[in-house]
């Protein structure tokens, strides 16, 4: 398949910013979006605007539908048993918090949770919230200057009062595809379960949550060319079973009543209150564009482009490029830099007013930041979508910002 | 000494010179990185003001009820940016700086610079100058 076939479905791509075309390169923030996922969120907006699992009215049947087989492409997409496996949230964080809060009530004083030291604040900061309320431990899992998870020492780390492990399928900063197949091992042997963060992982990694045997799977759907407010929870059929709600209200119960509110059973007992009508649906057609940008042609570019920018970085003067992971098969086309002389928020601003959508600042992992020992960094996410052309014009513009700035 | 409402128009006409942002950032890089030595034990954590991406310190001194303030910030067009308005603010009353819009950064094309992100340092330092004339008014 050609890239500019691919391209072509993404509107933005044709935009121009400063009377420059976007070079857009802040994928792992918010990828974007193709024409088939915003005709499908007019479809329903339009057509199909109703309530959701209530209404026996034609209109509502249809958006029920509609919501419901997306849950069905969800599971196929990676791989679960059952679509009451999947929950549907507004979005990676919503879910984190979702099973902090549910999982977590099980959890007693002294019980211990493993975080991985390049997590996001999101899979940081609702365990946090839930050691607080339970007086629970929080152990770190850290990384090597590398960036890779000291996987080696997780074995020392669980005891048999580690009850969840939490990581990333890759990191938001570094763009290393983590070993969470040995992780999930090693934690299993343990009887701990694990949160698999697939925030950057479901749009690079082909995923199946069976094969993995992962015991919860978390998503978005704005970092895989879907609408933003729409995310995913995945998790094993007998842990959500046994999980209390989260919120109340809505179709998430059986009946109500003062004495006695029994709930609705999986997945609805999470989906409290009215869902993402337009939004959900939208997920089928940024699965389908997911799968077609696993083309090999698109692949081979993406592979070539990651290649060319991670080998320009790693030899341009006073430029540290983290995540490098011996095996560069291991990285995604992920880039973070710190530049000597040269602050990231400048070099973003500069870069802005070239054509180029980059991320500067702490990317939500402060704790991350600090080990590495920077104030921020400057980060440039590719998508399968970018060309080597712009690969080669952010390049060769990084080096002018560079020089402008020392 | 010029009223504030002339500084601001000095201001906004130099930058009209300017047609290119590249001309405007390496006069912003320029500025910032001539910019008055802070002192460094004036760098601590109650003058500081931060941000996800920039890190701004201001200090401020009341004489004879004008305000008077020192800055330095870690991002050099930063930098630059509160050279600006220093040279606009500086020694004005607490009145003239309360009643002011602080208006002319937009003037002179620097939006992007004031976005109104958790992130940004700049937009804080100028609600802070705000709040330091506000208590002196």
């Amino acid at each position: 398949m050609n890239i500019e076939e691919i391209r072509s479905q993404f509107p933005q791509l044709k935009e121009r910013v400063y009377g420059k075309s976007l070079v857009y390169l802040d994928n792992a923030a918010t990828s974007l979006r193709p024409v088939s996922v915003v005709e499908k969120w007019d479809e329903i907006s339009l057509k199909y605007n109703s309530n959701l699992h209530r209404a026996v009215h034609h209109t509502a049947v249809v958006a029920t539908e509609e919501y419901e087989s997306a849950r069905e492409s969800v599971r196929d997409f990676i791989g679960a048993e059952s679509s009451d496996e999947i929950v549907f949230t507004s979005g990676t964080t919503h879910s984190l918090n979702l099973l902090a809060a549910c999982l977590g009530n099980s959890l007693k004083e002294g019980d211990e949770i493993i975080i991985s030291e390049s997590e996001h604040h999101s899979n940081i900061v609702p365990w946090q919230l839930l050691s607080e309320r339970k007086n629970l431990n929080i152990k770190v899992l850290p990384i090597d200057d590398n960036g890779n998870l000291r996987v080696d020492i997780l074995p020392s780390l669980l005891t048999e009062k580690t009850r969840i492990c939490c990581v990333a399928q890759i990191s938001n900063v570094l763009g290393i595809i983590n070993p969470v197949g040995e992780i999930i091992r090693l934690c299993h042997a343990n009887g701990t379960l694990v949160v698999l963060d697939g925030a950057q992982g479901i749009v690079h990694e082909t995923t199946n949550v069976r094969d993995i045997d992962c015991d919860f799977y978390v998503f978005s759907a704005h970092k895989m060319y879907g609408a933003s407010g729409v995310g995913v929870l995945y998790g094993k059929r007998n842990l959500l079973e046994n999980m209390p709600p989260f919120m109340g209200g809505g179709e998430m119960i059986e009946s109500v009543s003062w004495t006695h509110t029994t709930y609705a059973p999986i997945p609805r007992r999470f989906e409290a209150g009215t869902q993402n009508i337009s939004g959900v649906p939208a997920i089928k057609p940024a699965i389908e564009m997911v799968k077609m940008l696993r083309d090999k042609e698109i692949q081979d570019n993406y592979n070539a482009l990651g290649a060319y920018v991670y080998t320009e970085l790693s030899r341009e003067e006073g430029v540290r490029l983290f995540g490098t992971p011996s095996d560069p098969s291991q990285k995604i086309p992920l880039f973070s830099i710190a530049v000597e002389g040269a602050h990231h928020e400048d070099l973003a601003l500069i870069l802005d007013k070239m054509g180029i959508a980059t991320r500067s600042g702490r990317m939500c992992a402060d704790p991350l930041m600090d080990r590495l020992g920077v104030s921020g960094m400057l980060r440039a996410s590719f998508a399968p979508y970018n060309t080597m052309e712009e690969a080669e014009y952010f390049i060769t513009c990084l080096r002018k910002a560079i020089k402008m700035l020392r | 000494m010029d009223s504030l409402e002339e500084a601001k128009n000095a201001v906004i006409e130099e930058f009209s010179m300017f047609d290119e942002w590249l001309d405007k950032y390496e006069y912003l890089i320029d500025l910032g990185k001539n910019l008055e030595v802070f002192p460094v034990e004036l760098k601590t954590d109650d003058r500081l003001i931060k941000g996800c991406q920039s890190r701004v310190w201001l200090d401020t001194e009341v004489k004879n009820g004008r305000l008077f303030f020192r800055a330095d910030s870690d991002a050099i067009i930063t930098k630059g940016i509160i050279s600006l308005l220093i040279s606009v603010y500086n020694g004005r009353t607490a009145e003239e700086i309360s009643s002011d819009n602080f208006d002319f950064i937009e003037k002179i094309g620097l939006r992007e610079n004031l976005s109104p992100t958790r992130a940004n340092g700049l937009v804080s330092m100028i609600q802070t100058i705000r709040q330091e004339a506000g208590k002196n008014v």
